[in-house]
């Protein structure tokens, strides 16, 4: 009983919880579509009567050594971390899918070379992809997004497939197939709906994920490159004028990691959810 | 002295429509050391008081009770009472070892430490006749057979010691030897732990097995009440009488089928065979199927029932043998004449509440399984699209359904409902074997009859075939024409049911049919507990090991199947040697 009423205020909390991150989820991609869009100022025109100014009402976050409005910079950046996140996770979810469906479904060889193929590429860390991928085609969102996809769409791969493992054995897969319909049907009618739970749990994780690496390589400098920053761009360039200008550094910092978190109560709120359907 | 007393018990279901009355002033009690049992049908309210009395009824009912006290003090569930339900696996989680599930309700119960509370889940295990116990506390459920599970549950509810144990239809998914065994188990626990166990069952041989006392119950209230003897043997009012004629008499829902001399078998399979890694699946099965007959396959747990059901259909391939359809070899290889296969068999499954798909309606269930139909048979496509509504809708009123249950999601439906669609869904595709396996066993006795009817109707108005797979032989008898028993994988009999159930043959064959409790409590007293099958024996007669006809032939080598007049047989007892001082014209009988 008493384990019980703990399960169910935890349950409680957790939708709060939910409910404050997607709102706020909600106003960061509203400011990152309309402050550069419909804002005073450009994230990369240079003003140079307005130098290192600091907090004010006109400029809520300053401006830097360009006299750049880091107020708008800030949420450029957080539109481009936003569009490579969701952009990657959308290819990697797409193909995670496929592959995982197939080797999952089909079962015996082709499983087992699928997923050895997909453990080889896997042993390669990520972010070497991306960093061997930005070297040969350039910096640049395109390429960011290519090389996260290189190896970001096997955990996908991985769930799915065990997913499909799971639900072909299902009674209700059997009766599809005695009825005489098609593999492909089956699989992607009959099956793929049951395990959308799992995948939309792990999609939520796939972005902040890919979010995480641009803004760390960005921040190494491997990633983009001027005039196009993101918010690793942001604190690198922040980075150096600390102690002067602290306002630089924060308020990117604060931003990618409320981005960062947000994405992941949602996941994990998504994760109990589907766990009490089940 | 009485343990756990009740007075006047109301309870009322509260939804939003309407109000249900389920229970209306019930008295009873339950004493240390005896076992109480309560008998009804479906929906007099059985479970429902039982669950009041433990406080499990939250808010969707309102309880209303002078008295409800166990030795004076109320009742808490997990604490002083424990209860056990029929499907073993919705007390079990699925995801923890066994081993571990017992310990932490030992440590609930009382501070120790784990060591101490593995060794007494080990005790535990041990007093349920569970052997291996240190082995079996590693496995997850999904490991253990049906019995063995219901045992863990039994083994988890003793973990509490509890002063009082309700028990709600604990054998009803159990094979009968296994209800034998659960039973006496739970007889033998009571009297040595000297706790009260209230037995709720709708099934009179179970009653009669194990209770000393017994209430009747009907529509929320107590009819009748007295000691097993008095109730069995005396009864007053007209609604036991009803019970117990019912469950005595014959009650046939099929009539004897006159098998026409060189009837055409619609369905023939011989000597199949099918072996998993490590022990028999299937092994040299043969039989027939004739049209608009009901073909019943009995079998303990384990013994390959489903696995030939799921060769038949398409879904395993057999490792040899053959099956033919109307005379027409049914090859596997053959990609396109699997196809034809496919249309032909259908089948309903178990457990109606994973055969259905979660994410679909009935409607686009059945869709689907149009839409397959009509690739295999090319029609026009605009004509067919419109008129598919049609035959959905035709198909649910056919089978009892409304058009709105076809709007609805699989777990919106109820059990019968669910099985319904499924009987809908095979039924579209004009099948002409329809394999259900234990389709009935999961359902309610009215639900159940409501089935049956459909589908014995269906068969005899199409003119098909059915397959019908249940551990039940008391549900055989009322609805099959001829049975086949299998054990372990061989079919050791197969004969018109009428004259196997009266007169078996094999040994094994009465030995299934003497685990059948019967409702007379001097008789199940005296029924003597079903033998543990065990021990492989190589090349000999698979049933060597418990059959107490055994000779020393059975030993070496297995019995082939021998054949009298429609009543075919595999063991020794029928073979030529031991006819071979008998008159040729000899007319060959039981010989056990
Ligand atoms: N896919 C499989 N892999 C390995 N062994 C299997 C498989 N399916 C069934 N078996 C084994 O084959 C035997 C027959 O199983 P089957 O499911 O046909 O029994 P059953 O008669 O339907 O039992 P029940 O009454 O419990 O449904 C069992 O020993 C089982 O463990
Ligand atoms: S062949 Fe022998 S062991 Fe097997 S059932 Fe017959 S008598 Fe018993
Ligand atoms: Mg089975």
């Amino acid at each position: 009983m008493r384990k019980e009423n703990r399960i169910s205020s935890k349950k409680r909390k957790g939708y709060r919880d939910e409910k404050a991150a997607l709102i706020i989820l909600l106003i960061w991609i509203f400011l990152a579509v309309c402050v550069p869009l419909f804002g005073p100022y450009s994230p990369t025109e240079q003003n140079a009567e307005i130098r290192n100014q600091p907090m004010s009402l006109i400029h809520f976050f300053g401006t830097d050594e360009f006299g750049r409005d880091n107020f708008t910079r800030v949420w450029y950046g957080a539109g481009i971390s936003l569009v490579i996140g969701v952009g990657s996770s959308l290819i990697n979810g797409m193909i995670g899918i496929l592959y995982g469906a197939v080797a999952g479904y089909r079962g015996k060889r082709i499983d087992m070379i699928l997923m050895r193929a997909a453990d080889v590429i896997a042993a390669i860390p990520s972010i070497l992809y991306v960093i061997l991928i930005t070297l040969v085609m350039g910096p640049g969102i395109k390429s960011m997004i290519f090389g996260i996809c290189i190896a970001g769409w096997i955990d996908m791969a991985r769930v799915v497939r065990g997913e499909m493992i799971r639900l072909k054995e299902t009674d209700f897969a059997a009766a599809a197939k005695i009825d005489g319909i098609s593999g492909i049907r089956i699989l992607f009618r009959h099956l793929l709906p049951n395990a959308l739970g799992m995948i939309v749990v792990n999609f939520l994780f796939l972005i902040p994920q890919a979010i995480f690496t641009e803004a760390f390589l960005s921040f190494l400098g491997v990633g983009l490159s001027a005039p196009t920053a993101s918010l690793g761009t942001l604190i690198q360039e922040g980075r150096d004028r600390m102690i002067l200008y602290p306002c630089e550094l924060l308020a990117p910092l604060i931003t990618l990691c409320v981005l960062l978190v947000v994405f992941h109560i949602l996941a994990m709120a998504m994760e109990r959810r589907g766990g009490q359907t089940d | 002295m009485n343990m756990l007393d009740v007075r006047s018990l109301y309870v009322t279901y509260l939804s939003e429509e309407e109000r249900v009355e389920a229970v209306r002033g019930i008295d009873f009690s339950a004493e240390e050391g005896k076992v109480t049992g309560i008998v009804g049908e479906s929906g007099s309210g059985k479970s429902t008081a039982m669950l009041a009395v433990m406080g499990l009824l939250d808010h969707k009912a309102a309880v209303e009770a002078e008295k409800v006290s166990l030795f004076g003090n109320t009742v808490r569930a997990g604490d002083n009472a424990a209860i056990i339900f029929q499907d073993p696996l919705k007390c079990l989680n699925p995801t923890v070892k066994i081993g571990r599930q017992i310990a932490e309700t030992v440590r609930n119960r009382k501070k120790c430490t784990w060591r101490e509370a593995k060794k007494r889940s080990e005790e535990l295990l041990d007093s349920v006749g569970i052997r291996h116990p240190r082995l079996r506390m590693k496995q997850y459920p999904f490991e253990l057979s049906g019995g063995m599970r219901q045992r863990v549950v039994i083994a988890i509810a003793l973990a509490c010691e509890p002063n009082l144990i309700v028990a709600d239809e604990p054998t009803t998914a159990l094979d009968a030897a296994m209800q034998v065994r659960v039973i006496r188990l739970l007889k033998k626990i009571v009297k040595e732990t000297n706790t009260a166990l209230l037995l709720v069952s709708h099934n009179m041989g179970v009653i009669a097995a194990a209770c000393d006392y017994v209430y009747v119950m009907k529509d929320g209230k107590m009819i009748e009440n007295g000691c097993a003897d008095d109730i069995f043997y005396n009864p007053q009012t007209e609604y036991t009488k009803k019970l117990l004629s019912d469950a005595t008499a014959e009650q046939l829902l099929v009539k004897e089928k006159v098998f026409a001399a060189q009837e055409n078998p619609l369905f023939t399979v011989r000597h199949l065979k099918k072996r998993f890694q490590n022990e028999e699946g299937v092994n040299d099965v043969s039989f027939d199927i004739c049209e608009g007959e009901v073909f019943a396959l009995a079998g303990e747990s384990g013994s390959g029932k489903t696995t030939l059901a799921k060769i038949l259909t398409g879904l395993e391939q057999p490792d040899s043998g053959e099956v033919f359809c109307r005379g027409e070899r049914v090859d596997r290889k053959n990609r396109k004449r699997n196809k034809n296969m496919h249309g032909k068999v259908r089948m309903i499954f178990q457990d109606p509440y994973s055969s259905l798909n979660p994410c679909m309606t009935i409607n686009e269930m059945l869709t689907e399984t149009l839409r397959a139909k009509e690739k295999q048979i090319k029609f026009d496509q605009k004509e067919r699209k419109k008129d598919r509504q049609r035959q959905i809708e035709q198909m649910l009123t056919r089978v009892g359904l409304s058009s709105l249950d076809g709007k609805r999601y699989p777990r919106e439906l109820s059990g019968g409902q669910r099985q319904k669609a499924a009987i809908a869904r095979a039924l579209l595709l004009e099948p002409e074997l329809l394999i259900c396996d234990e389709a009935v066993s999961s359902l309610d006795a009215a639900t159940r009859t409501q089935i049956l009817d459909l589908l014995l109707r269906v068969v005899k108005e199409k003119k098909i075939a059915c397959l019908f797979i249940s551990h039940d032989m008391a549900l055989i008898r009322r609805i099959s024409h001829r049975t086949g028993v299998l054990y372990k994988g061989t079919l050791a009999e197969c004969a018109k049911t009428r004259d196997l159930c009266r007169d078996p043959w094999h040994p094994y064959t009465k030995a299934l049919l003497d685990s059948v409790m019967p409702p007379d409590p001097l008789k199940a007293r005296k029924q003597k507990v079903p033998a543990v099958h065990e021990g492989k024996s190589e090349g000999g007669c698979p049933y060597f090991g418990s059959c107490g006809y055994k000779m020393e032939m059975c030993k070496d080598a297995a019995p082939e199947m021998y054949d009298f007049e429609g009543r075919a047989v595999s063991c020794h007892l029928y073979s030529k040697q031991q006819r071979a001082g008998r008159n040729p014209n000899y007319k060959m009988t039981s010989q056990i």
